[in-house]
């Protein structure tokens, strides 16, 4: 039997390979690169797709301070008493995370930054974290860099384990606002999207008894400073528990099995869950500049559920927030069929059908329209 | 160059960020490119289509940190894709390569050694070898899980042991 080289082994053998051939940069190569980015165009409509969903969290006002009982009292003396984060930011959103929230209320302080989860809120796909983050020292506004105001970089791992499900989630940006000199206070968004079917909780039944979840926190962005300097690198560990609550009862799954024909193939909808946080979508398609895809050209770009208009049945637009491939394969050829889990903001409940449409900016009427019923 | 923070600024839609970026990264691409694509012209349409999906897709990136990944992931796609497309005539400019090279070890090319491998396990080396990215960075990239890199690994450290072996007819180099 062969030799089987170590990793270092292959990693030198492959480094001496690679160094043999020409390390520079071909004048041809840089000719290209150096054109192609001269020719970069100006952001098109995914930038504006990502202002959409940071304008979600955007616009809060403040309102006064709504106490309620921490279901952790070992913690609950460590944090003032404020409320919900959920509540204090205010918009439309926010106030249904609301209503399912529970308190967790446990702080931990690390390198002069204190961070405490102070609620929390889970409809069994999406747990939503509401924080309040101080910093040690006070700043005023006009440290924080236009475009900044809104949100908090963290290095962040939400765990779960339910049954034999080991669940993995990041949020990696804090969205909501400065509350005064020394306080952010946001919402973190930990979607738990499984690659792998069996592991998707759609799948799994969420137990009566509480889940055990472990959040890390390794680094939070300081926005007044610049550079490395702004990542302040810690150690912010929380568990706490998710309860099967009402979030949970009042998701509706349906199962449409409804296709649409594209000219670059077939869109299969297979799941569509209507939860209080979201409006998940399951389907099937040929690529688009998805992650994991990034088959990107405007022909094809009807495709990308960004651009599609969601609709619930009072005519309510549900915009787009989050997407996901799923499947353990990354897609190859534009023409693989990759399934993946489009997230929208939530329909308004009762709702018995959403509509899906999709067009360029030059069609006059959509590429394709579908009625997707709930009932 | 603090590059988190400048993948941060290009997502918020800073296109002199963006160029940063790609500037940094030109001999890495490079590098994937060509240890993946034997003709120039080909390395430098993989590049010039890299990094327009790079551009309209960086904002969608959910971990900055793992923006090399991300980038040499959408490279070494679009090279498999005009290798796919220039297959037929790839095959023979590639035996008259290797043909024309006889016993040249010095002549041998990654390209050739990845070649050696299953075609789902080449970006893992590349990946995994050429770049020293964690297992992790890489299972969040292709979203595998970890425990599947593990096993192709394993898979790729056989084939290439195979590959790299200094014995007669193997792609040796010493």
């Amino acid at each position: 039997m062969s030799e089987i080289y170590t990793d270092e082994q292959i990693r030198k053998l492959l480094n001496k390979i690679n160094e043999k051939g020409d390390v520079e940069v071909s004048p041809q190569f840089h000719k290209r690169v150096q054109d192609t980015l001269n020719s970069l165009p100006q952001r098109r409509s995914n930038r504006k797709r990502l202002a959409k969903v940071s304008a979600l969290v955007a616009s809060f006002l403040m309102i006064s301070a709504i106490a309620i009982g921490s279901l952790n009292p070992t913690f609950a003396t460590d944090i003032p008493v404020i409320g919900s984060v959920f509540k204090h930011l205010n918009n439309i959103q926010n106030s249904i995370y609301d209503d399912y929230a529970v308190g967790v209320g446990e702080s931990q302080t690390s390198k002069g930054i204190t961070v405490t989860v102070n609620d929390v809120a889970f409809d069994g796909k999406r747990v939503i974290v509401g924080y309040i983050i101080k910093f040690e020292k006070p700043f005023t506004f006009k440290d924080i860099p236009d475009g900044w105001e809104d949100k908090i970089f963290a290095w962040d791992e939400l765990k779960l384990t339910i049954g034999r499900n080991r669940l993995k989630a990041y949020a990696n940006t804090i969205y909501g606002q400065y509350t005064d000199s020394n306080t952010f206070m946001g919402v973190g968004k930990y979607d738990l999207i499984a690659p792998n079917p069996e592991d998707r909780t759609e799948d799994v039944t969420i137990p009566q008894q509480p889940i055990d979840a472990i959040l890390k926190i390794s680094m939070i962005s300081d926005n007044r400073k610049s550079g490395l300097d702004s990542e302040i690198k810690g150690k912010w560990n929380f568990k706490f528990q998710l309860t099967k609550d009402n979030a949970i009862a009042d998701v509706k799954v349906v199962e449409p099995k409804i296709s649409v024909k594209t000219e670059f193939g077939e869109i299969k909808f297979n799941k569509v869950r209507i939860s209080p946080f979201s409006t998940d979508i399951e389907y099937e398609a040929p690529q688009d500049p998805i992650l994991g895809g990034y088959e990107y050209n405007d022909d094809r770009s009807y495709l990308s559920p960004g651009i599609w208009v969601v609709t619930d049945d009072t005519g309510k637009e549900l915009k787009w927030e989050a997407e996901y491939g799923l499947g353990l394969k990354a897609p190859k050829n534009k023409e693989d069929i990759i399934p993946r889990v489009v997230k929208f903001t939530f329909a308004n409940p009762g709702s018995k059908y959403i509509n899906i449409s999709s067009k360029l900016k030059s069609d006059k009427s959509p590429r394709f329209e579908v009625k997707i019923p709930l009932e | 160059m603090d590059l988190i923070k400048v993948v941060k600024t290009a997502q918020n839609g800073d296109k002199k960020a963006f160029i940063q970026l790609i500037q940094y990264f030109e001999k890495d691409m490079y590098k994937v490119a060509k240890s993946l694509l034997q003709n120039e012209a080909d390395r430098c349409d993989a590049v010039q289509e890299a990094i327009l999906k790079a551009y309209e897709g960086v904002w969608q990136l959910r971990q900055p940190e793992y923006f090399k990944t991300w980038l040499m992931k959408i490279l070494a796609n679009n090279c498999y894709l005009i290798h796919r497309k220039n297959s037929r005539t790839t095959v023979v400019s590639e035996l008259q390569a290797i043909e024309s090279s006889g016993n040249g070890y010095a002549e041998v090319e990654m390209k050739q050694v990845l070649d050696c491998l299953d075609e789902d396990l080449k970006t893992l080396v590349v990946m995994y070898y050429l770049h020293d990215l964690p297992v992790k960075n890489i299972s969040e990239t292709l979203a595998i899980p970890e425990g599947t890199i593990k096993s192709k690994l394993s898979k790729a450290r056989a084939q290439l042991s195979e590959a790299l072996k200094p014995e007669q007819g193997g792609l040796c180099y010493e």
